[in-house]
C-alpha cells in the first residue's frame, strides 16, 4: 500500500471553508460598496441605497427559483448533448475496451492482487479520461455558444432567472456525465468481472481495514516516534532491530465482537498464513478445516537483511496482543517533568505511594515550593486527558472504585491545566482530590489497573504479507485464560505489538501495513464507490466550466478549467509543499543562481536581500490564496481502493471528495449567477 | 384602446462603451415616449438608428446608462415582466437541434404552464402560424428562413402575452406570409393586446399600426398617429367608379367653380403585393390552369401544370 488513509476532519474542514468564503464575500462586498461610492459621486446615502437594491434583487433571484424552469433547462442540455452526438464517446470507450481486453489477457502478473489491481486501475482510468475532457469541453462552450448564437435571448426574455439559468446548465451537464460514467462504470464492472482469470477472482473484494495509530519503541524500548532508516530516501516506512527490545505498537480504537470473521481455522490458537498461495501449499484442504469466529489481522511487512540468513523462510517475529491499562496510568499521572516519579510507582502498583506523593506535589505547588511551568501544566493536562479516556469504560461497571468520580477529578485537573491563565492554586486543588480519591480506591485501581499480554509467533511472508486469526479465548504468558474483547480490549482499544526476533535484521513498516481486517464487502461496492469520485470529480469540473463561461468565451473558459483541473491534480502537492514547509522563495532562487550559491549556503544580510525576502514572502502569500482557494483534486483519486482490493472508506475517502464539491458549488454558483445577471448579453 | 400606459420610457440614455470604459457611440439618446394598452406602435427608423437597441433595453438585454424604463409598471430589469411579453427577435435565435413542437413546449416550460396546457397551445399556434405540420417534428436546422420565423411568431404568443414586441416581424417572409403576420398582428389588435413593432419596412407598418415614432442617431424625430401624421393638409383626394368623359367634364367645371386646381386624374392601380397575394390564392383555389399569353387560347397550353400559377395570374388580372 502506498497511501494511508486518514479520517477526513469535517469541522475543521467547514471552519476553514467559512474563513475562505467568508474572506472573500467581505472583499467583494467592499469592491461593490466602493465601485457604488464612485458611481454615485460619494454620496454615501445613495450608495447604499443602490447596494442595497442591488442584493436585494440577487437575493429574490436566489431565492425564488422556479425548479420547473430548472428543470426545462437541464432538459434541454441533455436533449442537446444528445443531438449533438455526444454519445459517440461510446464508440472510442467500445474500442479502447477491445485493446485493453487484448493486452490485459496477455499479461503475466505473479499474484493474483496484481492482475486484479492492473485491470481495475485501468478501466477506472479510461472511464475518467473519456468522461472528464467530454465533460469540460460542452461545459465551457455551451454558455458562450447560447450568447454567441443568441439563443439565450429567447430565454432571458421569459420569465427565467439567470440562476436558473446557470443552475440549468449546471444539472443538465452533470446529469450528461453522470449518464455516460454510469453506462460506462457498469460495462467497465462486467468487463472486469468476465476478464479477471478465474485464479485471481478471490482478489475481487472489498476489504474493510481498522487503521490504528502507530508508535514505536526503540532499541533500548523507549517511546519513539519513527523507527529506524535503513537508508531508503523515501521514508514511508520505519524499521525496527532483530532481537532488541525495539518494536512498532498500534494502538485500535472501537474494535468488538462484530469486527469478527468467520473463518476456516485448524485449531483454538491464533493461526497465521501467508498470502503467497504457494506457501499454504503442505496445508491440508479447506474441506476439513472448521469454521469459527476470528479477529483477523493482515500485516504488509517489509524485511531488510543485513545478512542473507534462511531466504525460505521469512524473518521471524512475535505479535503480542496487549491490555496495558497499568502501564497506561503511569504514564498518564506521570506526565510532566516534576511527576515523572509517580510512573516508577505506578507501575510497580504503588498507588496510595503514588496517592500520598501527589497530595506533597499539590501542597508545594499551593505553597510555591514546587513550581511548574506553563508548558509542564499542558502536558499534565495531556497526561490526565488520557487517564480520563481510560477510565471512560469503568464508568457505570462494578469494579469496586467510582470511576465516574475518577473521571469528573481527572477533568478538573486537565480544565486547570489548559486553562489560558493557569491558577496553580486550583490546579493544586484539582491534584488534590485526585490524590484524595486514589488513596482511598488504592487496593480496587492495583487489581483493575493491570497489564496483559498475548504472545505469538509467526514467519513474516515477505512481498505477500500474512494473515493472523485471533480466536477470542487466549491465554496469557503464566497460562491463565484470557479473553479478547473482555480482559485485552479495553473500551474498544485494543493495543498490537511488533516485535523482530531475527538478530541483526531489520523489520520495516507503516501505519497501513498491519490492520484489523473486519468483514469483507463485495467488489462492487468498492468498485462503484471509486467511480462515485470520479463522479464528483465531473461534477467540480462542471461546475468550474459552467462558472467559467458565464463571463469568458469558449476557449478561454476551457484553458481555465483546465488550468484548476492540472493544478489541482498534479501541482498541488508542490503548492501545498512550497507555501506550507519549505516556503523556498523564486527572487532568492535566481539570485541564488546568478551567483553560483547552493541553498545550504547562507546569503549575506543586506538591504537588497531584505528586499527580496519582503518580495518572496509576497509572492508566497499570494500563492497561499492560490493553495486555500484551488481545490485539491486528490482527494478524488479513490480508485487506488478499488484496485488494490480495499474498501473505500466514508471518512477518509468518500466524505472528504463529498465536501470538496459541495463546498465549491456554492461559491461557483454565487459566482456564475452574478456574472451572468450583471453580463450585458447584447452588449458590442 | 385605453390610456393605460403599458410602456413608460424617460430621458433613456445608452452608451456603447470600449474595454476601458470609454464611450464608443451613444445609440439611444434622451429618449421618453409612452405606449398605451391596446396600441400597435411602430418603432421607426434607418439602420443604426437605435430601434433595436431601444427594444433590447425594453427587454433587459440591455443596461440603460441613463434614465427608466417601466414595463407594466415594473422596471425592465424585472424578471417577472417578462411573464405578460412576448417578443420575436430580428433574427431567429432557437436552439436549431430542436423540433417545432419542442421548440414551443420548452418555451411554454419557461412560463410554468401545464403539459396539457403546452400542447394545446403549441398546436393552436402552428396551426395559427401556417407551419405546414409535416415539419412539425423537424429540427429547427431544417428549416428555411420563412418557416423559422414562423416559429419565431408562435413562440412570442405562447404565453398569450399582454405585450408583444416584434422586432423586424415580416423580414424574410414571402407576401402571403407578410399577409398572414399582418393578420395575426391584426387579430391581436382586436384582442386588445399591446404591439410594439420594430422595423423599416414601411408599407407594412403603415398598414398595421395606429402610432409611430421615428428615431434617427438615437434621438426621437417624430411621435403621432398615422392620421395625423401622414394627411396631407392643402390637398383633397376624391375616388369614384369609373367616368364617362362628359362626366369627366362636368366634375372639372365644377372644379373649377370652387377654384379648386386638379392636379393629378388616373385610374387607381392595385399594389404588387394585392396581386401577388391574389394570385397564390387564385392557385390554390383553383389549381391546373397557367399563364396564357396574349394570343393564345387555353386549350393550345392546357397539360403544362407547371404553368398554372401565371396562367391564373394572367386570368385573374384579366378579369
Amino acid at each position: 500500500m502506498s497511501f494511508s488513509p486518514m479520517p477526513f476532519d469535517l469541522w475543521s474542514a467547514l471552519l476553514n471553508w467559512g474563513i475562505v468564503v467568508g474572506l472573500f464575500l467581505g472583499v467583494a462586498i467592499l469592491m461593490v460598496l466602493a465601485a457604488a461610492l464612485i458611481s454615485s459621486k460619494f454620496n454615501v446615502g445613495e450608495a447604499f441605497s443602490k447596494v442595497f437594491t442591488g442584493f436585494s434583487q440577487i437575493g429574490k433571484d436566489l431565492f425564488q427559483l422556479s425548479w420547473g424552469r430548472i428543470w426545462a433547462l437541464t432538459q434541454l442540455t441533455i436533449r442537446e448533448a444528445i443531438r449533438r452526438k455526444i454519445l459517440l464517446v461510446f464508440v472510442v470507450f467500445g474500442a479502447l475496451f477491445m485493446f485493453a481486453g487484448w493486452f490485459l489477457a496477455d499479461s503475466d502478473l505473479p499474484t493474483s492482487e496484481q492482475q486484479v489491481e492492473v485491470h481495475v486501475s485501468v478501466m477506472l482510468r479510461m472511464i475518467s479520461w473519456l468522461t472528464l475532457p467530454l465533460v469540460l469541453l460542452m461545459s465551457c462552450w455551451g454558455i458562450p455558444q447560447d450568447i454567441k448564437n443568441r439563443a439565450m435571448h429567447t430565454v432571458v426574455t421569459k420569465p427565467a432567472r439567470r440562476s436558473e439559468i446557470y443552475l440549468g446548465r449546471l444539472l443538465g451537464y452533470s446529469a450528461v456525465g453522470t449518464i455516460i460514467l454510469a453506462v460506462m462504470a457498469a460495462i467497465g464492472y462486467v468487463w472486469i468481472v468476465r476478464l479477471v482469470p478465474p485464479s485471481a477472482k478471490d482478489a475481487l473484494v472489498a476489504r474493510v481495514p481498522i487503521y490504528g495509530d502507530l508508535n514505536f519503541l526503540d532499541p533500548s524500548g523507549r517511546p519513539t516516534k519513527f523507527g529506524i532508516n535503513v537508508g531508503d530516501i523515501w521514508d514511508f516506512r520505519s524499521y525496527i532491530s532483530g532481537a532488541t527490545q525495539a518494536a512498532a505498537i498500534w494502538d485500535f480504537d472501537d474494535i468488538d465482537e462484530s469486527d469478527t470473521v468467520t473463518l476456516p481455522v485448524q485449531s483454538d490458537d491464533i493461526e497465521s498464513y501467508s498470502l503467497d498461495p504457494k506457501k499454504n501449499d503442505e496445508l491440508p484442504p479447506e474441506s476439513e478445516w472448521e469454521t469459527a469466529e476470528r479477529l483477523q489481522f493482515e500485516t504488509h511487512f517489509e524485511s531488510f537483511r543485513t545478512n542473507k540468513g534462511d531466504m525460505s523462510q521469512g524473518l521471524l517475529c512475535r505479535m503480542r496482543i496487549v491490555r496495558d491499562l497499568r502501564n497506561r496510568t503511569a504514564r498518564a499521572l506521570g506526565a510532566g517533568v516534576s511527576f515523572q516519579e509517580l510512573t516508577g510507582m505506578i507501575d510497580e502498583g504503588e498507588f496510595a505511594q503514588a496517592a500520598t506523593r501527589m497530595a506533597e506535589f499539590s501542597n508545594g505547588i499551593e505553597t510555591g515550593a514546587l513550581s511548574v511551568s506553563g508548558a509542564e501544566l499542558n502536558a499534565v493536562a495531556a497526561g490526565y486527558q488520557d487517564f480520563v479516556n481510560l477510565m471512560e469504560p469503568f464508568v457505570g461497571e462494578d469494579v469496586g472504585f467510582p470511576a465516574d468520580e475518577f473521571v469528573s477529578t481527572a477533568q478538573a485537573v486537565v480544565d486547570a491545566g489548559q486553562a489560558e491563565t493557569p491558577d496553580t492554586k486550583v490546579f493544586a486543588s484539582a491534584l488534590k482530590a485526585q490524590s484524595d480519591l486514589i488513596r482511598e480506591h488504592a487496593e480496587a485501581l492495583e487489581t483493575q489497573l493491570t497489564d496483559i499480554a498475548v504472545d505469538h509467533l509467526f514467519r513474516v511472508s515477505e512481498y505477500h504479507g500474512d494473515l493472523h486469526y485471533v480466536p477470542r479465548e487466549l491465554y496469557n504468558e503464566t497460562g491463565e485464560p484470557v479473553d479478547l474483547f473482555d480482559d485485552l480490549c479495553h473500551g474498544g482499544r485494543l493495543r498490537v505489538e511488533i516485535f523482530c526476533l531475527s538478530p541483526g535484521q531489520y523489520l520495516g513498516m507503516a501505519r497501513p501495513d498491519l490492520f484489523v481486517r473486519t468483514p469483507d464487502r463485495p467488489f462492487a461496492s468498492t468498485y462503484f464507490k471509486a467511480v462515485t469520485g470520479d463522479w464528483l470529480m465531473i461534477l467540480l469540473v462542471v461546475t468550474f466550466g459552467v462558472t467559467a463561461s458565464t463571463f469568458v468565451k469558449g476557449p478561454v473558459a476551457t484553458l481555465l478549467t483546465v488550468t484548476l483541473v492540472v493544478v489541482g491534480v498534479g501541482f498541488y502537492p508542490f503548492l501545498e509543499k512550497l507555501v506550507l514547509e519549505e516556503r523556498w522563495g523564486s527572487i532568492e532562487s535566481v539570485k541564488r543562481i546568478i551567483d553560483h550559491k547552493n541553498p545550504t549556503v547562507d546569503l549575506e544580510q543586506s538591504r537588497s536581500q531584505e528586499i527580496i525576502e519582503f518580495a518572496d514572502e509576497g509572492i508566497l502569500d499570494g500563492l497561499w490564496v492560490v493553495y486555500q482557494t484551488f481545490p485539491d483534486f486528490r482527494v478524488y483519486s479513490l480508485a487506488p481502493y478499488a484496485s488494490k482490493g480495499f474498501d473505500v472508506p466514508w471518512s477518509a475517502g468518500l466524505l472528504p471528495a463529498f465536501a470538496m464539491t459541495l463546498a465549491y458549488l456554492i461559491p461557483c454558483f454565487l459566482i456564475g449567477y452574478l456574472s451572468l445577471r450583471f453580463r450585458e448579453l447584447e452588449s458590442k | 384602446m385605453s390610456s393605460e400606459p403599458v410602456i413608460e420610457i424617460r430621458n433613456l440614455t445608452k452608451d456603447y462603451r470600449d474595454f476601458w470604459g470609454r464611450r464608443k457611440t451613444r445609440a439611444v439618446n434622451s429618449l421618453s415616449l409612452t405606449i398605451n394598452k391596446g396600441e400597435v406602435f411602430g418603432l421607426l427608423g434607418p439602420n443604426g438608428s437605435g430601434k433595436t437597441t431601444t427594444m433590447k433595453l425594453l427587454l433587459g438585454l440591455l443596461f440603460p446608462t441613463e434614465g427608466d424604463i417601466s414595463i407594466f409598471g415594473e422596471p425592465a430589469l424585472e424578471v417577472k415582466k417578462n411573464s405578460r411579453i412576448g417578443y420575436l427577435p430580428e433574427e431567429s435565435y432557437f436552439y436549431r437541434f430542436l423540433t417545432a413542437r419542442e421548440t414551443l413546449d420548452f418555451y411554454g416550460k419557461l412560463f410554468g404552464m401545464s403539459k396539457k396546457e403546452r400542447k394545446e397551445r403549441t398546436e393552436k399556434l402552428l396551426d395559427q402560424v401556417k407551419l405546414n405540420p409535416r415539419f412539425w417534428n423537424r429540427q429547427l436546422k431544417e428549416y428555411s428562413k420563412g418557416m423559422t420565423r414562423r416559429i419565431g411568431l408562435a413562440q412570442a404568443l405562447i404565453n398569450d402575452p399582454e405585450l408583444v414586441l416584434l422586432d423586424e416581424p415580416t423580414s424574410g417572409l414571402d407576401p402571403i406570409g407578410r399577409q398572414e403576420m399582418k393578420d395575426i398582428i391584426q387579430d391581436l389588435r382586436d384582442q386588445g393586446k399591446t404591439v410594439v413593432i420594430c422595423g423599416h419596412l414601411l408599407p407594412d407598418i403603415e398598414e398595421i399600426c395606429d402610432r409611430i415614432a421615428i428615431l434617427y442617431g438615437g434621438e426621437l424625430k417624430v411621435l403621432g398617429r398615422f392620421d395625423e401624421l401622414l394627411v396631407s393638409q392643402g390637398e383633397t383626394q376624391l375616388l369614384t367608379s369609373s367616368l364617362s368623359e362628359e362626366a369627366m367634364a362636368d366634375v372639372r367645371a365644377a372644379l373649377a367653380k370652387h377654384g379648386a386646381e386638379i392636379r393629378e386624374i388616373t385610374h387607381p392601380t392595385n399594389s404588387l403585393d394585392d396581386l401577388f397575394v391574389n394570385t397564390v390564392k387564385e392557385s390554390q383555389a383553383r389549381p391546373g390552369r397557367r399563364f396564357v399569353p396574349p394570343g393564345q387560347s387555353q386549350s393550345q397550353t392546357s397539360g403544362e401544370g407547371s404553368e398554372s400559377a401565371e396562367t391564373t395570374t394572367a386570368s385573374q388580372n384579366d378579369e
